[in-house]
């Protein structure tokens, strides 16, 4: 049935619309909830992958005390 | 909390898996470029290494290809995916025995592959070429890594996510679905088959995975890399980790709708054509955003960058990711594509991608990684800058000659006299006029695999000079110790969904399938996006037989079969292409490249002996031609055995034969042959019409006829 809905659909140019509006709401709430982000959490990650190094597991422990 | 409730664990990371995906890294890499210059070298001596089937342009160029990603990259992006996932989760590899299926089962799809594609076994899709039994075994061997990647990321001692796992995870599912989706094909026998898609359909999905495939396989793993290695070698952290968001989802959800910029000014519906350069263009911000953030990571550090060869291959390789990127949407403009497509300019665009970008941002990885898992040194810091300058130099001799030839070629080809004629007319003499850029290319292709060689004898000597740690020690916080989600503030949801890498897997994956299906849907399902033409008619049972030895040859990969609507096309070949024209194309054979001439009516244009003359010695009808000479088709046979099933496996895919025909088709197909070969006999070339030739020489002359015949019908 559904099928039959989309062979005897015209308008074609309702893709290219709905893939605008889907682009927008998507990059908004991303964009949104990116710039939401805290700081703490941000530099925490942004150090990630420092963390291997030697001592790396007194870091850890020292970043569990203050979260 | 206190120290008390923390439960210190001790594990191992698993680095030999590590080494061993570095160490087939770099050996099917050497392979891969030699490979890459034996066929540029063909493209100016077309008969260097002689008249053997195995060794032809269209059978190696697939191999160079597929040699390069799958191989190079591939492993190139084990190796820093086995190593960073490790450490980032805080845990070894789930499961060795899936890490060691992963690395046999990935090296035993390379040498198929290396043994198939040269004999001729190909699906006739640019960079899905492998046969139906080895995409089963590349799904297997997928699900097996994703399975311990993602197995990994659930049992870390970690409670966050970092950036660089979102980019493996991404490349997982949406390999998968690319891979699958794409490879849908029906077999024949044990190594051939037809792509169950014809025509239009079939070019959208071949581009939205050919695209994708440099998105997922090519760009977010080696992303991932470079998020962890740049800070790791500069000391750093990231710097910016909210820019890295935006651009991970950004870069994936917008990557999934671009594959039609691949198809722009062909059969494909315009508006199809329009959202692929759309979501092309706005790529050009989450994949700068990368850029900017993997190079501004290096600030206050630069100073490390002349002194650390990782830094080096770092700063060129995400350089020149910086350079394609913005090439790559330029060349999604309609107006700039109707200059560059077809042309050597792409030719460029990939290899500074490949060399510089994969390549670069691998060995900067391997180069980081050996010394440490080998508790050593890098053996030599001065044979390093070698290989550095070697690769650099590699790199610019040969873009910059690719990228003058690709457009001095392409002006040849639209330039009219002020009669209105093709100043050009002979396609020949714009490939004669770009040759010297064809041998400059040789040379920035073996500066390059020097440079190559002396890598992997430093990294080499390195392994030598110190000794594999195969497990190397590690203590972290025990799982259950870390409270996932650490207090009120953190249960945004992002923040649960990262800390679930199931679900987030599951996100990633809407990401992509919501682009995926707005842009098929509708070819798939609405029957106006494909206009029928009555007069296109299915090809005969020796057109079929003539069709797969243009496909087992790859033809495709210097003739195109799509003719754009632009004059200075149809003067030169005809009627441009329709989109009904190939509704009995499985696969479809569009080529993405001209160093030929477009074939698609190519069909009545010379008579039958030309064709037999031209493919024998292309030199002979076409002096100065770069075109190898196909002399085994004038030995070999026509596989007349399986005509019967491929008249009944593509009914099945939907090309109307007649109930019954397969019982008459060899008759049919015997029939027409003995015609053609009377006709070259009488023109004084005597040839048995079983000879593979014949086959040949029915398919080309098909080619538009259908067309060209109503329209001598309707005058």
């Amino acid at each position: 049935m559904y099928k039959n809905v989309l062979e005897t659909m015209h308008d074609v140019h309702i893709y290219p619309i709905i893939s605008l509006i889907l682009f927008l709401v998507v990059f908004t709430a991303m964009l949104v909830w990116a710039l939401r982000k805290d700081k703490g959490y941000l530099d925490e990650m942004a150090a990630k992958p420092l963390e291997d190094s030697e001592g790396d597991t007194q870091h850890s422990v020292h970043s569990l005390h203050h979260s | 909390m206190n120290n008390e409730s923390l439960r210190i664990e001790k594990f191992e990371y698993d680095n030999k898996i590590v080494r061993n995906f570095g160490v087939a890294m770099m050996g099917w890499g050497l392979i891969g470029f030699l490979v890459g210059i034996i066929i540029a070298s063909k493209l100016y001596f077309p008969s260097f290494l002689g008249n053997i089937s195995f060794l032809s342009y269209g059978r190696l160029r697939p191999l160079h290809t597929n040699a390069v990603i799958f191989a190079f990259a591939g492993n190139a992006i084990f190796a820093g995916v086995y190593y960073s996932l490790q450490r980032l989760c805080k845990a070894r590899m789930w499961s060795d025995l899936f890490s060691k299926i992963h690395f046999w089962g990935w090296q035993t799809i390379i040498v198929t592959a290396a043994l198939t594609l040269p004999l001729g076994f190909t699906t006739g899709k640019e960079y899905a070429e492998l046969e139906w039994p080895i995409d089963i075994l590349i799904a297997l061997i997928w699900v097996v890594f994703g399975v311990n990647m993602l197995m990994t990321i659930y049992k870390r001692r970690e409670r966050h996510i970092y950036v660089a796992i979102w980019f493996y995870i991404s490349t997982f599912v949406t390999v998968a679905v690319l891979h699958i989706v794409n490879s849908m094909e029906l077999p024949v026998s044990f190594l051939k088959s037809y792509s169950m898609y014809a025509g239009v359909q079939d070019a959208l999905v071949q581009w939205w995975y050919g695209h994708n495939a440099v998105a997922f396989f090519l760009t977010t793993p080696f992303l991932g890399i470079m998020y962890y290695f740049i800070p790791k070698a500069a000391e750093r952290p990231v710097y910016s980790y909210r820019l890295s968001i935006v651009h991970f989802w950004a870069l994936i959800f917008l990557y999934i709708w671009a594959g039609p910029h691949h198809l722009l000014y062909t059969a494909l519906p315009d508006w199809a054509q329009s959202l692929g350069t759309v979501f092309s263009f706005m790529l050009i911000a989450p994949s700068w955003g990368g850029m900017v953030n993997g190079l501004l990571t290096l600030r206050g550090a630069w100073d490390k960058v002349r002194e650390s060869p990782v830094l080096k291959f770092m700063v060129v390789g995400v350089t020149a990711y910086g350079m394609s990127t913005f090439e790559g949407p330029m060349m999604s403009l309609k107006n700039i594509n109707a200059l560059t497509h077809y042309t050597d300019y792409v030719i460029g665009h990939v290899h500074l991608g490949a060399l510089a970008w994969n390549g670069g941002v691998g060995f900067a990885m391997l180069y980081y990684v050996f010394p440490k898992m080998y508790r050593t040194e890098i053996w030599s810091k001065k044979l390093a800058n070698w290989h550095f300058w070697f690769a650099t130099l590699g790199i610019l001799f040969y873009a910059i000659p690719m990228y003058w030839a690709g457009i001095a070629q392409s002006l040849m080809w639209k330039e009219f006299t002020p009669d209105g004629a093709l100043r050009y007319p002979n396609f020949l003499e714009t490939v004669l006029q770009i040759l010297p850029m064809y041998l400059i290319r040789i040379f920035g292709g073996t500066l390059y695999f020097v440079g190559g060689v002396l890598g992997v004898y430093n990294l080499y000597r390195t392994a030598r000079s110190g000794s594999l740690m195969a497990n190397e020690a590690a203590e972290a916080p025990s799982r259950d110790s870390i409270p996932l989600i650490a207090n009120e503030h953190d249960k945004t949801w992002h923040r649960m969904l990262e800390s679930k890498p199931f679900k987030f897997t599951a996100f990633a994956l809407l990401a992509i399938l919501v682009g995926t299906i707005v842009e098929f849907m509708p070819t798939f399902l609405v029957k106006e996006n494909i206009p029928t033409i009555a007069e296109v008619k299915p090809y005969t049972p020796l057109e079929v037989q003539g069709r797969d030895i243009y496909i087992r040859e790859g033809c495709y990969t210097c003739h195109s079969q799509m003719i754009r609507p632009f004059r200075s096309e149809t003067e030169r070949y005809g009627d441009y292409s329709k989109a009904g024209e190939f509704v009995y194309d499985h696969p479809f054979q569009w080529g993405s490249k001209r160093t030929g001439p477009d074939l698609q009516r190519e069909g009545g244009k010379y008579p039958n002996s030309w064709h037999f003359l031209h493919m024998n010695d292309p030199r002979k009808t076409s002096p100065g031609s770069i075109m190898p000479a196909y002399t085994w088709l004038y030995d070999d046979n026509t596989d007349w055995a399986n005509t019967e099933g491929k008249i009944i496996t593509l009914r099945k895919l939907g090309v109307p034969y007649p109930d019954g025909f397969e019982g008459s088709a060899l008759d049919s197909a015997k029939a027409q042959a003995n015609t053609i070969a009377a006709d070259l006999s009488k023109s004084g070339n005597a040839i048995s019409s079983d000879k593979e030739i014949v086959a040949l020489i029915a398919y080309l002359q098909r080619l538009g006829r259908d067309i060209k015949l109503s329209k001598t019908a309707s005058n």
